[in-house]
């Protein structure tokens, strides 16, 4: 064993080796960065190249990708509200806050060491656990698996803001989003209503961007003129670095956190980043700050985000089982340059084993050393106006949710979600257990079933099981007991009892979304049709009592909530939530009649002239440049924008198709 | 400003910043020389078909005529659907646009309920290859691994359970062999993708699996060497002839079909569990994967394609790496390639009855 790691030691630090290592987290640092690229689209980009390469070389340079694509994503999460990849979006509840105070620098201090610290934490682990984590992984049946989604779900709990019961609704809302598209289970299209893109489920990217950063957007437009409120840096990243270092033992927690759950089949990345935000919640003492810009909520899921990538290398390497994606590709590629993962591998070449394991370490360095190192110059774009900032983040987005499927129906999705977002932001719906029952819907129909076929109520004596359902019991009453921050409930805030038409409206709409789901679930055969009904009935569930209330309460009361009541500075234009919808509508509009690129041009053309009043020079090179980096991604990713009428009459040169 | 004077000033602008090209007619000899080449592949990135894509990339580019650049478009969804239909709807016959094929683009269009907008019969083929599935089993079962019969005859005994991804997909050819044999306790746990397949049956949940051969060699060999699964029989490989051989790559492991005659007398199979079971056989075993041109290309844009393609089957480089993906299967090209997703789609109206009235008897679902 330890000639194994000395060989492996000595590999590493070859100069050969670390280059190849930097220039694959060269490449993950820029997919990382760019909202709704992840390791998967990077890694398919370096498969071609991957076949003619030296093994250990090909090795470093996919780990260094991959390792480092959850450090990256944090700027957009911290920056613009805008969760980079999938394992970022609990960042950005209390990341984008921060950046608003003007402590943007702060924030990305404490989130890059924490991804650090976690990051070579999960590799820490990875080198000792790849010797006895076969026999857990190996527990972990349909049972295991289907109570460590419950005790997921619980995390709602934390998550649930200053009305339990419409954060709660919030949550099935989720569901019942993940019930549209085939069942995973009988494969029958449910809730398509006719049309193609619905086959298959919403992409987890642009429920992300909807709930997140399209609202956020129109928001900061409409009551801000720079991110930072301030228009100054404040502290800076001294501070955060400070900040990591005192909540150490929160480091720890999560970081361990991700790297098991990395590591365990059944929740999947994609959830633990809330999943350590709801922990640290649960185990803070003064927790009413959370969601408003605390360090700690940051910290909580960035530890956890890196350390998972360490965990989920053990099932990859133990069993030859990817657990993502992304590991998937990765698993490819050892395949075509001759390593053959299993657990032979371990005895057999375990040099290979510890090479792997501590490019993941290095590369965490490499990665989380140089966006740390960038982390108070790229702060600054909190200073600038914001008006000269939002049209390319709304363009990034749009960007970004074109990856889900690649077709048209992604930017409608992303613009009726994204309207669906800005109105649960207006009547304090929170989106956070929105996201939660959407990622785990899937996992919550096929898990219950499994078990159910499998087990029958036999699972109940498994010793993990009950563990598990101890955890969830404790996690429960924590949730019941926590009481999270509340606004003051005065006859003229955001709780008052006037102009409550367009709330009744909204509860309306989510009451008639539940019934439809409902309405179409029973058309189905059973396998088909349960979820969408069980889903369904838990909105009712929780939607009716809140209906109740809402009709009764004669007064100012928690189950109102309205920000359009709360103070808006005089100096800035003022503008409906409605009107910048429109302007996105219109942006949808012209991309259909001359595609995406000229679409998103000449929005972002007339929207910097109009609005922060610059020379039609200037304007003409803000559009120019998008459009560049637009043709720059297609060019070396193989992309194709959305086609307007204008392309199936003529075919445009490059960049403009 | 009002929301139509935003259309048109869009509008205008867009306009102006476009130039219109016409591209150029083909020439008389077939060359893409300058030209880029796109494979349109309807799955994501890292899926089988991708990678098998990605490796033909740099070949295609080195042995087309006017060595073309060769690019792959991933456009996933639908269960090859999506991308299917894009190809069909985008692609001109110019030699410049493939589409790979997998078996979940034939179930889509067999049993997808009307979303294929493709027959994939019409369109082209360049190449295609089989993959047999190996069948294995865990050892309580009673599976020996010895004698084909003795094995079924156990797994009749003791019960089958086995995973699928859903109801409609290309693993029916298991659970219609299954059928075939004359099983009646096979249940079906669903919603489970292969990787999972072969974790729950390590865990004891599912108790039989059956893999490609590739996805055996790579992932399950090693479990049999110890004993913790035993292989007992491969699907065999049905020929563009229509006839089932036993494929290269597992010569000792008796085919499905060997068990059927023994079992009666040594007559063949036939009627319509036969007729469904080799539809489904040959669109996941004998057609597992594969590329095609679009609808009505020309015959020499073909034959372009078809000799590169052979070449690419010389070339010393891929055969290294080639093998090491698509195992050792002969390569099938033009007539013999057409006669494959014939045979594989051709389903008689009586035999397509029969397979909807067997998946709503089995799991209660419509197709």
């Amino acid at each position: 064993m330890e000639d194994a790691m000395i060989d492996a030691l000595v590999t590493l630090l070859s100069l050969e080796h670390v280059t190849y290592l930097a220039f694959g987290v060269f490449l993950g640092l820029i997919v990382g960065i760019l909202p709704g690229l992840g390791g998967t689209a990077g890694l398919a980009l370096l498969l071609p190249f991957v076949f003619g390469m030296e093994a250990t070389n090909a090795l470093a340079m996919m780990i260094g990708l991959q390792s480092v694509t959850a450090t990256s994503d944090t700027f957009p999460s911290v920056l613009m509200g805008i969760p980079g990849t999938a394992s970022s979006q609990a960042t950005v509840v209390d990341g984008f806050p921060l950046s608003k105070k003007g402590e943007a620098a702060r924030a990305l201090a404490a989130a890059f060491s924490a991804s650090l610290l976690g990051g070579l934490f999960g590799a820490f682990v990875l080198t000792f656990a790849i010797y006895y984590a076969e026999p857990i992984i190996n527990a972990m049946g349909f049972g295991e698996q289907m109570m460590l989604i419950v005790l997921a779900l619980t995390m709602v709990g934390m998550l649930t803001g200053s009305h339990p019961m419409k954060g709660l609704a919030a949550c099935a809302i989720g569901l019942m989003i993940g019930a549209f598209g085939s069942a995973p289970i009988s494969g029958v299209e449910r809730l398509t209503f006719g049309t193609e893109y619905l086959i298959d489920q919403i992409a987890l990217v642009i429920v992300g961007l909807a709930m997140f950063a399209l609202p956020e957007i129109i928001d900061l437009l409409r009551r801000q003129l720079t991110i930072s409120k301030t228009g100054v840096l404040g502290s800076g990243w001294i501070r955060g670095l400070k900040d990591t270092f005192k909540h150490w033992w929160i480091v720890l927690r999560c970081a361990s956190i991700g790297c098991v759950i990395g590591a365990l089949p059944g929740l999947g990345g994609s959830v633990i980043d809330w999943i350590a935000y709801g922990h640290v919640i649960q185990t803070s003492k003064n927790r009413e700050t959370f969601g408003t810009g605390d360090i700690r909520g940051v910290i909580a899921p960035e530890s956890a985000n890196n350390a998972k990538e360490g965990g989920a290398l053990i099932p990859t390497i133990l069993f030859g089982i990817p657990g993502s994606g992304s590991m998937a590709l990765l698993l490819g590629g050892f395949i075509l340059i001759g390593i053959e993962p299993g657990v032979e591998m371990i005895t057999h070449d375990a040099n290979v084993v510890y090479l792997m394991i501590w490019s993941v370490a290095l590369a965490n360095i490499f990665g989380a050393g140089t966006c740390l190192l960038m982390a108070s110059q790229i702060a600054k774009l909190t200073t600038i106006r914001y008006a000269l900032i939002a049209p390319f983040m709304f363009g990034l987005i749009f960007f970004a949710a074109f990856q889900a499927n690649r077709e048209w129906g992604d930017l409608i999705m992303l613009m009726v979600l994204g309207t669906l977002g800005v109105y649960m932001k207006r009547f304090g719906w929170p989106r956070p257990a929105l996201l939660i029952g959407y990622v785990l819907s899937t996992r919550v129909e096929t898990s219950i079933y499994h078990t159910a076929t499998t087990y029958g109520l036999s699972f109940l004596s498994h010793p993990i099981v009950i563990i598990l359902i101890l955890l969830t019991a404790i996690s429960i009453i924590a949730a019941v007991r926590y009481k999270p921050a509340q606004g003051k409930i005065t006859e003229d805030g955001v709780h008052a009892f006037k102009n409550l038409i367009p709330q009744f409206l909204f509860f309306g709409f989510i009451f008639a979304l539940a019934l439809t789901a409902i309405w179409d679930g029973l058309r189905w055969d059973r396998m088909t049709g349960i979820y969408p009904i069980f889903a369904g009935g838990i909105a009712l569930l929780f939607l009716i009592p809140m209906g109740i209330e809402m009709c009764r309460t004669k007064g100012a009361s928690l189950v109102f909530y309205d920000s359009e009541r709360e103070e808006i500075d005089r100096s800035i234009e003022y503008r409906s939530n409605e009107y910048y919808l429109m302007w996105l509508m219109a942006m949808l509009g012209v991309s259909a009649l001359a595609g995406f690129v000229a679409g998103i041009a000449s929005f972002i053309y007339i929207f910097i002239r109009l609005k922060a009043g610059l020379s039609h020079f200037y304007c003409a090179i803000s559009a120019g440049v998008f459009v560049l980096l637009l043709g720059a991604l297609s060019h070396f990713m193989t992309l194709r924008y959305p086609e307007g009428l204008l392309q199936s009459y003529v075919t445009l040169p490059w960049p403009l198709q | 400003m009002k929301l139509h004077h935003l259309i048109a000033m869009g509008a205008v602008s867009a306009l102006a910043l476009s130039t219109v090209l016409i591209s150029n007619p083909a020439s008389a000899e077939v060359s893409f020389k300058g030209k880029t080449v796109t494979v349109v592949v309807p799955f994501k990135e890292g899926g089988g078909s991708d990678v098998l894509s990605r490796l033909f990339q740099p070949f295609l580019a080195r042995h087309l005529p006017g060595q073309p650049k060769v690019i792959v478009y991933n456009r996933p969804g639908g269960g090859a659907t999506k991308g299917s239909n894009y190809f069909e709807r985008k692609a001109k016959p110019d030699g410049l646009t493939v589409v790979a094929i997998s078996t979940s683009t034939m179930t889509s269009q067999a049993l997808g309920g009307g979303k294929a907008k493709f027959d994939v019969r019409k369109w082209r083929p360049v190449w295609v290859v089989a993959q047999d599935s190996v069948f294995y089993a865990r050892p309580e079962t009673g599976v020996k691994g010895k004698n084909l019969l003795d094995d079924i005859n156990a797994l009749k005994k003791h019960g089958i359970v086995l995973g699928a991804k859903n109801a409609t997909s290309a693993e029916l050819r298991a659970l219609f062999t299954y059928e075939l044999l004359g099983f009646n306790n096979v249940k079906t746990v669903l919603g489970l993708s292969s990787g999972k397949q072969r974790k729950s049956l390590m865990r004891g949940e599912i108790n039989t699996n059956y893999d490609s051969a590739g996805a055996f060699t790579k992932k399950v060999k090693k479990h049999a060497k110890k004993g913790k699964v035993i292989p007992f029989m491969t699907l065999g490989i049905p020929q563009p002839d229509g006839s089932v051989i036993r494929g290269n790559v597992f010569p000792n492991l008796p085919i499905a079909l060997d068990a059927y005659r023994e079992m009666h007398g040594g007559k063949d199979p036939s009627g319509v569990v036969y007729e469904a079971w080799k539809n489904i056989v040959t669109m996941g075993v004998s057609a597992s994967k594969g590329m095609a041109l679009p609808t009505g290309t020309p015959d020499d844009i073909h034959e372009a394609w078809s000799v590169a393609m052979e070449n690419v089957l010389k070339d010393k480089e891929f055969m290294d790496k080639g093998r090491k993906i698509m195992g050792a299967y002969k390569v099938n090209l033009r007539g013999d390639a057409k006669a494959l997703y014939k045979n594989a789609l051709d389903i008689k109206p009586k035999t397509e009855k029969w397979m909807k009235d067997w998946i709503f008897k089995t799991f209660g679902v419509k197709v």
